[in-house]
Formats: C-alpha cells, sequence, structure tokens
C-alpha cells in the first residue's frame, strides 16, 4: 500500500480505452443499439431524400414550363426598348434576358402552300434560357410542333415568305434549321412557331426576364423601372406562368417541408436510446466511482462509449438511407449524398449533445452500488 | 494515519429520522475494525461516510495523516478508501484481470504496472487461473474474491467492506473472509456485518443502533 495516495493515476487514455473495451465487450447490447440507430436514421434520412426528390423533380418540371420566366410588357399603349431588356442580363439575379416578338401567322413557308407560320423573333439572350448555341444570321429554331408536322431535323433547309402586313423585317433567304425546341415554354402561341434572333435594337413587344428565384420578387419590382417605364408609358411585369395551382416556390417549399429536421429528430432519439441504455447501466458508473476512477474519467467513459455507438448507428444509417433513397425513389446521387452528409451531420450533432449532455450528472455512487 | 468520523449525522432526504445521529469511529490503518447491528441501524450510511460516498449532514470525517505538517485537509475521503459491498460490482463482461487492471490504474497511471499488480492481486485471493475468463463466469464467491482483489489493487490505505458475505454460503463465506484479511496486508479495513464469526475475526468490534456507535 502507498501513502495517502494524493495523486490518482488515472488519465483520459484510460477512459478512452476503458470505453472501447466496454463497447467491444458488451456484444448483443452494442450491436442491438447500433442497429435500432442505424434503422431510425435511416428511415429519417430516406423519408427526407424522398420528399426533398419530390420537390426538386416538381421544380425541374415547373422550370421547364418557364416558372422562372418574367414578362414585362407595355400596360397599356407604347413598346418595350429591345436594347434595354437584353441589358437585365447584367443585372444581378438574372440569368438571361431577351427582348421577343410573336407574329402569328406573320409568314408562309415557301413550298408549304396555305400554310400561316407564327414567326417569333428575340434577341440573342434567348439562346441561355433554351440551352442552344447563339443563332446565326440565317439560322432558324424551330418548335417540335412544326418539326413534327413538316418531318424537320437539324440542317433542314426552308424559306420564309413574310406576309406584306407584317413589321419584322423577316429574311427572305434559305434558313438553317439549327435546333429543335419546345417553344411552349415562352408561350402558348410560340409553340408553334419558328424562331430567329433579331438585333437588340428598336422596340419590342415583350420582355422576358429569366430570374434566380430568391430575386423573383425583387426582379419583379425593378424591371419597370430598369426598361425604362414612363408616366405615359407603363409597364406591366407578371409571371410567365399564372398565378394558382401552377405558382410554386420551390425554394420556398424546399425550406418548409415538414421532413426538414428529421435528421435532428433522428439524432436526438438516438441519444435518448443510449441515456436510457446508460441509466439501465447505471450501476456501472457508480462502479468506476467506487473503484477510484475520477468523476471527470467516469464522464469521459460514458461519453466514449456514446459517442461510438451512437455515432456508428448514425453513420451506418445515414449511408443505409442514401443507399435506399438512391436505390428505391431514383434520388439524384449528388442531391442525396448532399444532404445526406447534412442529415449526418446534424443528426451527429443532436445525437452527441444528448450523449454528453446525459453522461455529466454524477449518480448517488452508494445507492447505485447496493442497487446493482 | 487514521480515518476519523466525529459527530457525524446524517439524515436522507423526505425523511424525519437521523440515520446516523451523533455516531463517532476510528480505524487505523493496518488493523480491521466490524461494525455491527441491526437493519437500518445506519452501519452501512457510516461506511457510506466514511469513504466519501455520503455528505454528512453534520459532524466531521477527516483523515489523519499522522505525519507532522502534513496537509490533512487535502485528502479527498475517496482517494484513501476502496470498497468491497455485498452485491458483486464487476463490469461482467470483462475479464477477472481487466476488472483488477482499472482498480490498478487508478493508483499506477501506467497500463503495464497495472497488469502487473493485478495479477499479483488476483493471485493473492487464489485466483490467478481465472484471471482472464469473463466475470460473467464466475462463481459469487470467485467475484467477491475479484472484488477484493480490485480494492486492493487500488493501492488506497482503507478498504470498506459492506456485508461480504451476505449472501455466500459457509464455506465460501470462509474462503472469501481468508482471503480478505490475509491479503489486505497494511489497509486499515472496516467491515459491516450481521455475521458475528465474521465479526470474531476482526481485531475491533463496535456496534451501532439507532444511528450511534452503542458499543466498542
Amino acid at each position: 500500500m502507498s501513502g495517502a495516495n494524493p495523486r490518482n493515476g488515472w488519465r483520459a487514455r484510460h477512459s478512452i480505452a476503458e470505453a472501447v473495451a466496454n463497447v467491444r465487450g458488451s456484444g448483443l447490447l452494442a450491436v442491438t443499439v447500433i442497429a435500432v440507430v442505424t434503422a431510425v436514421v435511416a428511415v429519417a434520412v430516406a423519408v427526407d431524400l424522398a420528399a426533398a426528390h419530390r420537390i426538386v423533380e416538381a421544380e425541374d418540371s415547373y422550370l421547364a414550363s418557364g416558372g422562372d420566366l418574367i414578362v414585362a410588357r407595355p400596360a397599356d399603349v407604347g413598346s418595350i426598348d429591345a436594347a434595354a431588356c437584353a441589358n437585365l442580363t447584367a443585372v444581378k439575379g438574372v440569368r438571361t434576358a431577351f427582348a421577343l416578338d410573336v407574329q402569328t401567322g406573320g409568314a408562309r413557308i415557301i413550298g408549304r402552300p396555305e400554310t400561316q407560320q407564327t414567326v417569333v423573333t428575340a434577341t440573342s439572350g434567348i439562346a441561355a434560357l433554351l440551352e442552344i448555341e447563339p443563332l446565326d444570321a440565317g439560322q432558324a429554331v424551330v418548335s417540335t410542333l412544326i418539326s413534327d408536322r413538316w418531318q424537320w431535323s437539324a440542317g433542314s433547309r426552308f424559306r420564309l415568305d413574310p406576309d406584306a402586313a407584317n413589321d419584322l423585317n423577316l429574311p427572305r433567304g434559305v434558313l438553317t434549321t439549327a435546333a429543335i425546341v419546345d417553344l411552349g415554354l415562352i408561350s402558348e402561341g410560340a409553340s408553334t412557331g419558328v424562331l430567329l434572333t433579331r438585333a437588340a435594337t428598336g422596340a419590342a413587344q415583350s420582355c422576358y426576364v429569366q430570374v434566380m428565384p430568391a430575386y423573383k420578387d425583387d426582379l419583379m419590382a425593378a424591371t419597370p423601372a430598369l426598361l425604362g417605364e414612363t408616366s405615359s408609358e407603363a409597364i406591366q411585369v407578371a409571371e410567365r406562368l399564372p398565378a394558382g395551382g401552377f405558382a410554386q416556390d420551390p425554394a420556398r417549399e424546399f425550406d418548409g417541408r415538414s421532413t426538414r429536421w428529421i435528421g435532428a429528430a433522428a439524432g436526438t432519439i438516438a441519444g435518448l436510446l443510449w441515456a436510457v441504455v446508460g441509466w439501465s447501466r447505471r450501476g456501472r458508473a457508480a462502479l468506476y466511482a467506487s473503484i477510484g476512477v475520477p468523476w471527470s474519467g467516469g464522464v469521459l467513459i460514458r461519453w466514449t462509449e456514446g459517442l461510438l455507438v451512437v455515432g456508428a448507428g448514425i453513420l451506418w444509417g445515414a449511408m443505409l438511407g442514401l443507399a435506399a433513397a438512391v436505390t428505391w425513389w431514383d434520388v439524384g446521387p449528388g442531391l442525396g449524398v448532399t444532404m445526406a452528409a447534412q442529415h449526418l451531420c446534424v443528426a451527429l450533432a443532436a445525437g452527441f449533445m444528448v450523449v454528453v449532455s446525459t453522461g455529466v450528472p454524477r449518480p448517488p455512487t452508494l445507492a447505485m452500488l447496493k442497487d446493482r | 494515519m487514521r480515518l476519523i468520523a466525529q459527530d457525524v449525522r446524517v439524515r436522507y432526504p423526505r425523511t424525519t429520522r437521523d440515520v446516523l445521529d451523533g455516531a463517532n469511529f476510528v480505524i487505523e490503518r493496518g488493523h480491521s475494525a466490524a461494525i455491527l447491528g441491526p437493519s437500518g441501524s445506519g452501519k452501512s450510511t457510516l461506511l457510506g461516510v466514511l469513504g466519501g460516498l455520503v455528505r454528512p449532514d453534520g459532524g466531521t470525517v477527516r483523515v489523519d495523516l499522522g505525519t507532522e505538517g502534513a496537509d490533512d485537509a487535502g485528502v479527498a475521503l475517496c482517494d484513501v478508501t476502496s470498497w468491497v459491498l455485498q452485491t458483486t460490482n464487476v463490469l461482467p463482461e470483462r475479464s477477472a484481470l481487466d476488472n483488477v487492471v482499472v482498480a490498478a490504474l487508478t493508483q499506477h497511471g501506467d497500463r503495464h504496472r497495472a497488469r502487473a499488480e493485478a495479477a499479483r492481486r488476483l493471485e493473492s485471493v487464489g485466483l490467478a487461473e481465472r484471471a482472464h475468463d469473463a466475470a460473467r463466469v464466475l462463481s459469487g464467491g470467485e467475484l467477491q474474491r475479484v472484488v477484493i482483489a480490485r480494492a486492493l489493487a487500488s493501492g488506497r490505505p482503507f478498504m470498506l467492506v459492506d456485508e461480504p458475505t451476505g449472501q455466500l454460503d459457509h464455506s465460501t463465506s470462509a474462503i472469501v473472509l481468508d482471503a480478505l484479511l490475509r491479503s489486505s496486508g497494511d489497509a486499515g479495513v472496516v467491515i459491516v456485518t450481521h455475521d458475528s464469526e465474521v465479526a470474531a475475526r476482526c481485531e475491533v468490534t463496535v456496534r451501532i443502533e439507532d444511528g450511534r456507535v452503542v458499543a466498542a
């Protein structure tokens, strides 16, 4: 026996080694807790990934229909300044902007008698919206409906015979089909049109602005002024898609989804599950205290045990949930990995917080020892 | 070195009676004492107070290092006492050796020295051959000897023992008691017991009734 033993030899590394040995030795208990935590977290992650996937799919569909377009038109009289419209592309929050005219039945297609062809002319910014290369003079984009009707494909050539009454100054030479696109994205009328580019000068019927969702409201408010609205020539700005059932705010829907914090909830459940196990084994904490392990050493043992078990369960759960969502619900790997990683971090933080906070209280040692 | 309790008073929460009511007790290192008394008389509470696991509501419990100029007040009770209880408190999934190593680590810090010390203590209580068996497969008597080895390996100068043979048969009790008293070396041993045969093996016997030490 030594003297009064004023110095305790217990070190932090002993606590960590003790915790690892306890977890390894606990066999079925640790495996069961890890399995339950894995299942809880996997379900949580998979459910939220599925919910997010539905929103993203709806958003993709919405955007493909023109959901991120706003359209400026003269409120009553006047026109849109094409140059001012094209310049909106440089404004923060604007993906692209273009001046656009639609002339229904503005021309005939030579060689296709009795046709009244809708002609759409737009400044170069439309190429970004349609995700095509900018058009050269002599090139045209043909709508899918026209392409289907005339069996045209990229490279097909045709000539327009402009209606004498139209004011679009259309080319009369041979046009080459550069791309075939669903022009219904722009408007119902354009869905049967042929698209040509026009210079960013002069007047136009309308100005289309593709916006980033976060800037939509601000840009709707600012666009009239940016287009040079005057008191006598007011400009009206509206969303391309009508309000109501079609109106969506995917970003807000994504941020407000009910399953957003399900990872934190799952992590908390995991931590609480371990807390229950810890409570049922509180005599063990008392045991260490009675052996002479300092309180801080006992806390570190409990923390390490909890972090190992809960951490392993959450990690496996996030991976399993990701795999399930990608496999069964066709969630994109990019979205899935990003969101699963977020849920992993949040669940770990929540679970560890519970483990840490419930591992601190000092048990009534003697009573716990006698209860064992 | 002595462990001294003076006029100790303890009342548990939500009760109206003092479990200990002015109890006095002294145990010197290297000696053994038995505390006898009926159930509820405060025996285990006195042990808890001596070990620093129960905070007294009145009176003092202190360590007298017996050295002039030594800082008695700086010594925590839990740093000079180890425990052996009626219920065998072990880590069941760990080996007997591991259970004892934990206590030895609080004394030595170095794992190799702790393992050697633990093995020596297990040998001293007759369990060398079972050192690597999981505690859960040991018998009650063997487990109690593991606990004794663990208390010894902690190197603390006082061993507080609460009903060490209460759940053991007569022959096993004798083995455990032998192991306890033979291997305790220069530790002071305080045994709470109902068993007069156990008390008879100790150098000093005191009785406690209604929270007071009534005979020594």
